[in-house]
């Protein structure tokens, strides 16, 4: 399904930021049925974020025998969402992002 | 700190209005007669003229004259000034006190009337308790009312404390990512919450200024009427009344007016930002009560989907509202500088009102002043200086108000524009970044 849905060319920061903080909040793997219930937007668009996210190693799959894959936050994953945190958070605090 | 500021500045107001109330209520002196009886009330008022350095004489009318008088009348002369007679006159619905310039047209005269010598008396209520009075009171109750209103929201305030020790270390500190929500959260929900306050507090204000109006009218429109009566246009005392009357409800009317509108624009403002407020602490209770492992609930209905257009991206016609925090920062982080305005404005608003509202009173007595020194012909000279000397401290004051409101406004096109940039630099970054990864 997902190989037939093309990548999206610039990525919508609200649907990124949506999957990742899910992942982290989730703090452990999750099936993607689930994350994309939680990312609230239609199979095909998750499926071509969830392959672009996968081809930036922002998540991963985790090996599942048997059963569905499970999607997982990566390291990269992670600090990418904590620098996405950090410059709003420096914005909302009235400093310039990235100076901090 | 803000409902200390504004009880301040209540105090003040009502310290100088009652200060200004009774420095300028000893310069009216002549029509502090309050006895009900005619020749006590003569008695009163040759006394206070005495006091001013007049002569005071009876004067005894020939005794051909068919004249009714209610008290023996006065003559009254001071230096080249005068004689004036001073006389009460009998009417069937009133009781008229003359100063008359002895041998002058009765167009020089002075007239008074009093139903049943009670109009005076009226005055002196009017001026003395109505304005202090009514004011002191209402203000007092209405302050009342809103420290009532805030102990009745005490469970509020125990929130906002509450959300203060969120910011201490908690079992998560270690965790960057909950860190950096929950104090970008916090931040923006106290922004939030103080704009909200404020413009509260303006409505606030805008009911002051009401209750301020109601005395403040009934303080100039015996005024207005003892003007037009000096000029001969009313003869009969509930010609002044109706005029009173007429002229009260209509400044009354338009005052609620005014303010009405006013309430009516800033209401739509005050809905949003409640439910931005009640959003941003529902996420606020969110991050913490998963940071305990409680349930995570959806955020609340503020943020609107994004558009497809935002970051260009393409085939995300059917996406659903479903905010994350991270969502909900970024479009709260939108309405940060309109916050930060908003703050200010109410409260520059405050000070323009206690300020206008100090300038009105005082420009109010100078108006009684100037009508009630043009009932004495020797006090043209008088007259000018109140009159200058009101329009300098209303100029005066309209300069400086316009001067720190320019500035103010200036400083905050600045920071606006500052806060923009900053906004098109976090956006650009963001993009650059998932482009780059």
């Amino acid at each position: 399904m997902a190989d037939v849905v093309a990548a999206p060319s610039l990525p919508n920061l609200y649907i990124v930021a949506r999957v990742l903080e899910r992942l982290w909040e989730a703090d452990a793997p999750m099936l993607r049925t689930h994350l994309q219930m939680a990312a609230n937007v239609n199979y095909d668009v998750f499926s071509r974020y969830l392959d672009w996210m996968v081809s930036k190693a922002l998540v991963t799959f985790e090996d599942n025998p048997g059963h569905h894959a499970k999607v997982v936050l990566t390291a990269k994953g992670r600090n990418s969402y904590l620098k996405l945190v950090q410059w709003i958070n420096e914005v909302v605090h009235n400093k310039a992002p990235g100076l901090v | 700190m803000a409902f200390l500021e504004e009880m301040l500045g209540i105090v003040a107001v009502m310290v100088a209005y009652g200060v200004g109330e009774i420095v300028l209520f000893y310069r009216f002196r002549l029509f502090a007669v309050t006895s009900g009886e005619p020749g006590a009330a003569l008695a009163g008022l040759s006394g206070q003229l005495r006091a001013r350095g007049y002569t005071v004489a009876p004067f005894t009318f020939p005794p051909s004259s068919s004249r009714r008088w209610l008290a023996p009348p006065l003559l009254v002369r001071r230096g080249r000034l005068g004689p004036y007679l001073l006389y009460l006159r009998g009417r069937p619905d009133s009781t008229e006190v003359v100063a008359r310039i002895q041998g002058g047209s009765p167009a020089d005269n002075i007239r008074i009337f009093l139903p049943g010598n009670l109009l005076l008396t009226a005055f002196l209520i009017v001026k003395l308790f109505l304005p202090v009075g009514v004011a002191s009171l209402s203000f007092f109750a209405l302050e009342g009312v809103r420290v009532g209103w805030a102990i009745r929201r005490r469970s509020i305030f125990a929130r906002e404390v509450d959300l203060a020790r969120t910011s201490a270390p908690s079992p998560h500190a270690s965790d960057p990512v909950r860190s950096g929500l929950l104090e970008a959260m916090s931040e923006a929900y106290r922004l939030a919450s103080e704009a909200h306050r404020d413009l509260k507090g303006l409505r606030f204000m805008y009911a002051y200024l009401v209750v301020a109006a109601v005395p403040w009218l009934f303080m100039v429109l015996p005024m207005l009427g003892l003007l037009y009566l000096r000029g001969g246009g009313v003869t009969e005392i509930y010609e002044m009344y109706r005029l009173f009357w007429s002229l009260f409800a209509t400044g009354l009317a338009t005052v609620v007016l005014v303010v009405t509108v006013l309430w009516l624009r800033v209401r739509g403002t005050l809905a949003m930002d409640r439910r931005w407020v009640e959003s941003l602490r529902g996420a606020v209770d969110r991050l913490t009560g998963s940071a305990a492992g409680g349930p995570r609930k959806e955020t609340g209905p503020v943020v609107s989907a994004p558009s497809p257009g935002h970051l260009g991206v393409d085939g995300i016609g059917d996406l659903v509202s479903a905010a994350s925090s991270f969502e909900l920062l970024l479009d709260a982080s939108q309405h940060v500088p309109r916050w930060l305005s908003q703050a200010k404005k109410s409260r520059r608003s405050t000070i323009r009102a206690v300020v206008g509202l100090m300038v009105g009173m005082v420009l109010a007595h100078g108006f009684q002043a100037v009508v009630i020194l043009l009932t004495l012909p020797e006090t043209a000279s008088l007259q000018l200086v109140v009159l200058l000397s009101g329009l300098l401290v209303f100029a005066f004051v309209a300069i400086v108000l316009r001067m720190w409101g320019r500035a103010e406004k200036d400083k905050e096109i600045r920071e606006k524009a500052e806060w923009e940039g900053r906004w098109i630099d976090l956006r650009s970054r963001m993009t650059l970044f998932l482009q780059e990864l």
